[in-house]
């Protein structure tokens, strides 16, 4: 019966060995803190800057809906009937008793009722 | 020796790393709750808000009350820097007492309210002024463009946000927006990047059933009522007899409900249509044929000798001008209303079935109209069974009742018979959704069809031949009665002998009813109703066949 310890194979020996080249590893972690941070940055100011064009958006959808309430409001008392009675006795107007058809002949440019 | 000082620096950098991770795993694992409410704390902000209240629209969609964000300003006293100069400056800009705004200044708190709903004028000095410690805001409060049309119907909206009176209180729980909570979160720079938590639930809009146009030649009625009769008070109630829809409802005074903090007498805000009892008087009178007739206890054909007065126990009821008629037809009674012929008619009928009948009527009961605050009379004296309490009921003193109830008693007469429930408001706007208001009718018939085409048949006779014949428009039948009722003193027994209250019900077209019109004025300088409130209801008529655009009964 033969036992063989794995541990003594040759290959792994020397294949599996690493060398950590702490060098390499500072820079490539220093390149990769920059590349975050940039990143970061980058994401940051792109949210703030969308976060302030919607406030500014949503400010503007505020103020519009204000403005068409107010013309909605203004629409309202201009077209109101108290605001065109006092328009008509401010301008003279008559209430028509019987409406009188007056016939125009064809060559007249105006007629006396 | 390199490799020595190269172990140093990574024992050093493991020890650290080591109380770092050690750190963070106590501030992250064991104790992450509380460094999670500071920031949260810091981060997110929770406001208590409510939805916009709804809004109410005539049934052509104009607007009736609206919501309007008002300009204020308010002081931070600690910021103002000259408190002298600058209540001073704010006395003159706002029209304030400046010592008022100096101890406002001086007062130490952080938030002093100075003045509310600024004018354009106003709003401009102040920026243009741009003081220290003075600020602007805005707060979104109720708004009526019509101002003083239907004042009493709409009421207004409380500082509390409550509505009270006529619509606003009725509806208060529809139109009022729901409580909620808003959670806003600050992202890096202060700016709030998200908002979170149940929308705001806004309140329901409604539409009425009011025309804009029927509302406002009814109000235009009661101010050139007021200008010839010089009422005191007055009421136009118009109204689909058939569903209850009601088309206009104006009161005369009236009130600007965007300045109602400044009337002086509450009694203005009462609606008199529903919030005051009155004894109607001779319109009442058709109420009692009507019972008799349903009874078959009289015809309109009936005849009894009219000698002028009527004796009951000690008491003596006499017709108006002390008048005798002679022997008269029942129609006769209700064209020159007769008070002894409604005592003869309530008679025939007996006192126990007219009670039943005045109850059928509905005026022991409210109208169930959807307006806060409805009033109505048990009649208790009435009740208590007197002879002579039936037969003044018979036409129409000794017994209160509201306009509403009598519009709604007429509207028995015009409809065939079912007790309807006068309403105002159409249909509701909820979020999207349209909740259509439905009329409601009483399923049993007060009185029969029969009985309701002969009694429209005697009111037109009323109109045609009688007291209201100014009520009469060519081409059409009109239905209708006048009453002049006395007003009876508020605190002993028996009558001014100077008050009345005039009034007149009618419908029409009278075969086919369209409208129902009820006039009540309050102590018009004119004799009898005769030549104050039927003018008034033909006037109303004749605007309501043009713009409904009824065609004519007959060629005129």
């Amino acid at each position: 019966m033969n036992h063989v310890s794995i541990l003594n194979l040759p290959i792994l020996t020397k294949s599996l060995y690493f060398k950590p080249n702490l060098k390499m590893l500072s820079i490539l972690g220093f390149i990769l803190i920059v590349f975050l941070l940039g990143i970061y940055i980058f994401q940051v100011s792109s949210l703030i800057s969308e976060t302030y064009i919607l406030q500014n958006y949503q400010k503007i959808v505020a103020q519009i809906l204000e403005e068409n309430k107010i013309l909605e409001i203004n629409f309202a008392k201009t077209n109101s009937l108290s605001n065109i009675t006092s328009k008509i006795e401010e301008l003279g107007f008559e209430k028509i008793d019987a409406v009188n058809y007056i016939q125009v002949v064809d060559n007249s440019v105006a007629r006396k009722p | 020796m390199q490799r020595w000082r190269i172990n140093i620096v990574l024992t050093f950098i493991t020890i650290f790393s080591a109380l770092i991770i050690g750190r963070l795993v106590y501030i992250q694992v064991i104790n992450h709750q509380y460094w999670q409410a500071l920031a949260q704390g810091q981060q997110k902000f929770f406001v208590s808000l409510e939805g916009e209240r709804g809004e109410i629209f005539f049934k052509d969609g104009a607007p009736l009350a609206k919501n309007y964000s008002f300009d204020l300003v308010y002081a931070a006293p600690p910021e103002v820097e000259n408190p002298e100069d600058t209540a001073k400056a704010l006395g003159s800009t706002l029209n304030l007492p400046e010592d008022i705004i100096l101890e406002k200044l001086q007062s130490g708190t952080f938030y002093e309210l100075l003045k509310k709903r600024l004018s354009e004028e106003e709003l401009g000095k102040l920026k243009e002024m741009n003081l220290p410690g003075i600020h602007l805001g805005k707060e979104v409060k109720r708004y009526y463009p019509f101002e003083s049309m239907l004042a009493q119907t709409v009421g207004f909206v409380g500082g509390d946000n409550k509505g009270q009176y006529g619509l606003e209180g009725f509806y208060d729980d529809i139109l009022r927006g729901a409580d909620g909570i808003l959670q806003k979160e600050k992202g890096p720079g202060g700016y709030f990047i998200n908002n979170f938590g149940k929308p705001l639930e806004n309140g329901a809009d409604v539409v009425l059933t009011l025309d804009y146009n029927v509302q406002f030649f009814a109000e235009k009625l009661l101010g050139e009522a007021k200008e010839n009769l010089d009422i005191e008070k007055g009421e136009i109630i118009v109204l689909d007899p058939n569903s209850g829809e009601i088309m206009a409802l104006a009161n005369f005074p009236s009130f600007n409900l965007n300045e109602y903090s400044q009337i002086a007498s509450l009694d203005i805000f009462k609606n008199s249509s529903m919030h005051e009892l009155f004894e109607p008087g001779s319109v009442f009178k058709p109420i009692t044929m009507a019972a008799a007739l349903n009874q078959g206890k009289i015809t309109p054909k009936t005849t009894y000798v009219d000698e002028g007065a009527v004796k009951i126990g000690t008491y003596t009821i006499r017709n108006y001008d002390n008048r005798v008629w002679g022997e008269r037809t029942m129609s006769e009674v209700l064209e020159k209303s007769i008070n002894t012929g409604a005592v003869f008619a309530e008679k025939e009928l007996g006192h126990d079935l007219f009670l039943e009948y005045v109850e059928r009527f509905g005026f022991f009961t409210p109208t169930g109209i959807d307006l806060q605050g409805e009033v109505f009379s048990q009649n208790r004296e009435f009740r208590k069974g007197y002879e002579i309490n039936f037969a003044t009921a018979s036409f129409g003193q000794g017994i209160e009742l509201t306009s509403f109830q009598l519009a709604r008693a007429y509207s028995v007469i015009a409809n065939g018979g079912k007790l309807i429930r006068p309403f105002l408001v159409k249909r509701i706007l909820d979020n999207g959704k349209i909740i259509e208001v439905k009329p409601q009718a009483q399923d049993s018939s007060v009185i029969s069809e029969s009985s309701a085409s002969q009694l429209t048949l005697m009111l037109v006779s009323t109109v045609d031949n009688g007291f209201s014949g100014r009520a009469k428009i060519p081409g059409y039948y009109v239905a209708g009665k006048t009453g002049t009722a006395q007003i009876p003193y508020e605190d002993k027994r028996g009558y001014y002998e100077d008050r009345t209250i005039q009034s007149f019900v009618g419908f029409a077209p009278a075969l086919d009813p369209q409208f129902l019109i009820l006039v009540k004025l309050y102590n018009p300088k004119a004799r009898t109703a005769e030549y104050s409130a039927v003018p008034i209801f033909r006037e109303m008529a004749k605007y309501l066949i043009d713009y409904l655009q009824i065609p004519p009964d007959y060629d005129k």
